[in-house]
């Protein structure tokens, strides 16, 4: 289908509109004729003789100004009187004669129907309307040439035009644009000019052709369902979230001061009512404590103390217990960590925790310190531990360790990590060096994910202890009251809390996104 | 069959080469549409509108373990955010965790800045470090989200726990938020806290699906053949011990 | 020098030191030359550490002279060069740098991850506000089983969620899950490890 078409669309016109357009034509025309103090336009069914009085009376004072013989139209210049139906004409300006020096002088064929339809504004718009709405359709009044008065130029500007003595210009862009070259005007016979004036400002709205389709239903079903894709891709997502920021402040208040009462309390009344875990459920934590228990007196024990300040609280009542242990059984303790925080929160934890330890007091530990590098570091030092640290102050710490060579000279090797990324890294670059695994104390977030590694074979993790309750868990098979014991309660509370908020929150959030909004049907909400 | 890393590593690099030559312009090898991803799309194109600030994070990781893959993930997402939000009243920023990566986040925006013409649109801030260990990064970034130009808050790289806190802050501050970690524990954070979360090797997707190139697109095709070799690996190891039995 | 001149560089050193490295596990005559690399990333990472500290002075001393948020940056940038300036001066190990990381730094960082258990709290709470489909109503069921059999709530033990639901899906089920995870993000880690060795990926800039 195409919006255009070669043929005449007023041929294709039906009778009935083709009687309607006449009479509509025939209406305009009376209009322009009614209408007070404008200028009639000639036309081929009618005689210049109805001009009226003023009109006659310029073109008396023309004439007899320029002489006879100039007013008469120039055969010589027909393009000129192409340009008159475009010369501009403003909305209730009525057109003075002018100095016949100084501009072309109006003659009275310069007006043409829209200039008359002008004089009224909305009257020339209907006509503007059905000339565009029938593109090809005749106008009211057809203007003869014989009718049509042409302007005159003064010879200066005569001389100037490109006439016959010019060479015909550029008769390529010609070809080109058809039609463009300019026909009338001072810059006739010249192409691929600016457009004459009148076309920009002629009066009326642009033209609007006919954009209604030809379509079927289920043509017209498929472009509504494009045209509703497209709008909701244009609809901004992000005014729901910001409208939520709110209530998240005041949620999160309230969860903050709820978890905070339950932990604290019974960390204030010192409260040991939970029962405390039982070994049996947790055979990972007792492999710990069994390869721990049966170390023999004064090996060295590598600790990989890979902690963030962040889990620190966390780990402290964990840690405390398995060093204790280690320490009870007169390990040489040697620290190393990948973490620049891990130095110094091994020592923190050694002197506010273990600090009577006999080891501990007298300084009879290695610290090997930070190992910068990552996993090649690690990797590194796992291939050979001295060489990878063997520089500034660790070289003092390896003269008490002259019977570590490699990583397996080592009694055990206790991986204490705030995650599960560098446990990770542990248990897999030392899988072929360590034969017979490692141990692992973590966090509680890291436990099921190393959890994998506890069933490899060969056998890389040999042990796993986690979180509060891996502390208290180990106090318990050590029989021993430490600080996993006097967290024990506070967890359990903490864990309750946030199970009772979690399913609160739920609730609370199904409440609200199953009410209405203001304005929406309850149909339109989103399911929550 | 015993799949060793010589045999895995060169199978790989076989169906990388292949996939990246003979697959480069098969138009029937779509990829599956992944909401995250197509959100982050729209969201870009949204920030570009009304001239917001897309923010990507690259996470701690450095480029001495595994934790560089995903860093190089989200240096792929900062190059194509940077291409198609240069130009926006407020560029894309980049924060990271790690010096190395704070130098690659720079030299990745440099480039991208070169490639559109708009050097001297750029400048070294855009790449920045906020912190150092885990939470002080999260802390540092935070204040960047806070800020209400931010409509967008896209964690690729590698990011633990910490990433809550992220997200937690673009969630307050009405932007969309997308993750993706190597870390398991990341993960787990970003899928209950992300609007957007990548999950498993959907992190490594990120520049087949943000049209980083041919070649990525290969890197995912090779991937999944590879996933679905193990697949049936695992299936066939599990079974033949039950036909040896009955035999 | 030139982009032109130094791209195809960047990316020859970078292919040729990614080969090596690749070699070197399979070739044990290369181990020397892997371990001096190695030795030599480690420098440069710790230089680059440098730099990250360098960058994120820069970023406040610049905020702080424009005047955005002022007061934040100049605590941060007062509390940078006194740490930094009583470290080299009383060395890592002295009673000062000792001070300030365990009364500054430790509980600052446990204060942001006591916020982040609230913040995931609520996280759970809403998460099928936000998005209502299956994976999610899942997720949030294994959450919610898991917690029940982490321990005694409020001092009140549920042997079936603690013996016996919560054990089987941390030991079996999420094990299982991790796994298949873990071998997404290997063989993703492999992928994009070979694009670099490659050179049709260029992280660093090219």
């Amino acid at each position: 289908m195409s919006y255009h078409s070669a043929k005449d669309p007023e041929e294709s016109l039906p009778d009935w509109l083709k009687a309607l357009r006449k009479r509509q034509n025939k209406e305009n025309v009376e209009a322009v004729d009614e209408t007070p103090g404008t200028v009639q336009p000639p036309s081929s069914s009618e005689t210049p003789e109805v001009e009226p009085e003023w009109l006659q009376e310029i073109r008396g004072r023309y004439r007899h100004e320029k002489g006879p013989e100039e007013a008469e139209p120039a055969e010589e210049q027909p393009s000129l009187g192409d340009t008159q139906p475009h010369t501009v004409s403003k909305i209730g300006e009525t057109p003075e004669p002018q100095p016949i020096e100084e501009e072309a002088p109006l003659a009275p064929e310069e007006f043409t129907i829209e200039d008359a339809g002008a004089q009224d504004a909305e009257s020339a718009a209907e006509v503007v309307d059905e000339e565009i709405e029938a593109p090809g359709h005749t106008p009211a009044f057809t203007e003869s040439e014989e009718a049509i008065s042409p302007g005159e130029l003064p010879s200066w500007l005569q001389a100037l035009r490109p006439g016959g003595s010019f060479p015909k210009e550029d008769t390529r862009s010609g070809e080109m644009l058809p039609g463009a070259a300019e026909a009338a005007g001072p810059l006739a016979g010249l192409s691929d000019v600016l457009p004459a004036e009148p076309d920009l400002a002629q009066i009326g709205k642009p033209p609007v052709f006919s954009t209604r389709l030809d379509i079927t239903e289920n043509q017209r079903l498929h472009a509504a369902a494009l045209k509703r894709l497209i709008d909701e891709e244009s609809k901004p997502t992000e005014d729901e979230s910001r409208r939520a920021v709110g209530p998240t402040r005041v949620l999160n208040l309230v969860m903050g001061a709820a978890l905070l009462l339950s932990v604290v309390f019974p960390l204030l009344t010192q409260s040991r009512s939970v029962v405390r875990p039982e070994s049996g459920l947790f055979p990972e934590a007792g492999n710990v404590y069994d390869l721990i228990d049966v170390l023999p007196a004064g090996a060295a024990v590598l600790i990989a103390f890979e902690v963030q300040p962040a889990t620190f609280g966390e780990i402290t009542p964990l840690a405390s217990a398995v060093l204790d242990h280690l320490l009870d059984r007169q390990a040489a303790l040697v620290f190393i960590s990948t973490q620049p925080t891990g130095p110094g929160l091994a020592e923190k934890l050694l002197q506010d925790q273990l600090g009577e330890m006999p080891n501990v007091a007298t300084g009879d530990y290695v610290n090997l310190g930070y190992l910068s590098g990552g996993m090649a570091a690690l990797r590194s030092f796992i291939n050979d531990p001295r060489g990878a640290t063997l520089s500034g102050l660790q070289a003092d710490a390896w003269q008490n360790l002259e019977s570590i060579d490699q990583i397996g000279d080592f009694g055990l090797v206790v991986v204490i990590s705030s995650g599960a990324e560098e446990a990770r890294a542990w248990v897999e670059q030392s899988a072929g060096a360590l034969p017979g695994g490692l141990l692992a104390v973590t966090s509680q977030q890291a436990n099921p994910l190393l959890r994998a590694y506890l069933q490899s074979d060969p056998l890389t993790l040999r042990g796993l202890v986690s979180g509060v309750q891996g502390a208290a868990l180990y106090e318990r098979m050590r029989a021993r009251e430490g600080l996993g014991s006097a967290y024990w309660d506070a967890y359990s509370f903490g864990l309750g809390a946030i199970v009772l908020l979690i399913l609160l929150g739920g609730l609370y959030g199904r409440v609200i996104s199953m009410k209405p909004e203001k304005g929406k049907p309850a149909g339109s909400q989103r399911a929550a | 069959m015993n799949l060793t890393p010589e045999i895995l590593i060169g199978l790989a690099l076989a169906l990388l080469l292949i996939f990246s030559v003979f697959g480069r312009n098969n138009p029937r090898r779509a990829l599956r549409t992944v909401r995250s991803f197509r959100e982050l799309r729209r969201t870009i194109e949204l920030s570009v509108e009304d001239g917001s600030r897309l923010q990507v994070s690259l996470g701690r990781g450095g480029l001495l373990g595994p934790e560089s893959a995903a860093a190089f993930a989200g240096l792929t997402l900062l190059r194509q955010v940077t291409e198609i939000a240069a130009d926006s009243d407020q560029p894309p920023i980049a924060t990271t965790g790690d010096g190395t990566l704070m130098l690659l986040a720079q030299d990745t925006l440099r480039h991208s800045y070169r490639r559109l013409n708009m050097s001297d649109q750029y400048y070294l801030r855009l790449g920045r470090v906020t912190g150092l260990t885990p939470f002080s990064y999260a802390a540092g970034t935070m204040p960047l989200i806070l800020d209400r130009s931010v409509l967008a808050s896209a964690l690729v790289g590698s990011f633990g726990e910490e990433a809550g806190l992220i997200t937690a802050a673009s969630q307050e501050s009405g932007a969309f938020s997308l993750g993706g970690s190597h870390t398991l524990s990341g993960q787990a954070v970003l899928f209950g806290s992300a609007q957007a979360p990548l999950i498993g090797e959907e992190l490594y997707a990120t520049g087949a699906y943000m049209n980083a190139g041919a070649t990525h697109q290969a890197s995912l095709r090779a991937q999944d053949v590879l996933r679905w070799l193990i697949i049936l690996l695992l299936i066939i190891t599990a079974v033949l011990p039950l036909f040896g039995g009955a035999q | 020098m030139n982009l032109r001149v130094r791209t195809p560089l960047a990316a020859a050193v970078a292919i040729a030191a990614g080969l090596l490295i690749l070699l070197s596990l399979f070739v044990t005559d290369f181990d020397e030359i892997r371990g001096r690399v190695l030795n030599w990333t480690i420098l440069l990472a710790a230089i680059a550490l440098l730099l990250g500290l360098v960058n994120l002075f820069t970023v406040h001393f610049d905020r702080l002279r424009s005047k955005q948020k002022p007061f934040y940056s100049a605590v941060l940038l007062v509390a940078m060069l006194a740490t930094f300036g009583i470290t080299i001066w009383d060395g890592s190990q002295g009673l000062i740098p000792a001070w300030i990381f365990t009364n500054i730094q430790i509980p600052v960082e446990t204060s942001l991850m006591a916020m982040l258990a609230i913040t995931l709290t609520l996280a759970a709470a809403r998460l099928l506000q936000h998005r209502n489909d299956l994976m999610s109503t899942i997720f949030a069921a294994t959450l919610f089983i898991l917690l029940l059999g982490s321990g005694p709530l409020f001092g009140i033990e549920l042997p079936l969620f603690t013996n016996t639901i919560g054990p089987y899906i941390t030991k079996i089920l999420s094990t299982g899950a991790m796994r298949g995870l873990l071998i997404g993000v290997g063989l993703g880690t492999l992928l994009t490890g070979l694009r670099i060795l490659i050179g049709a990926d260029r992280p660093y800039g090219g």
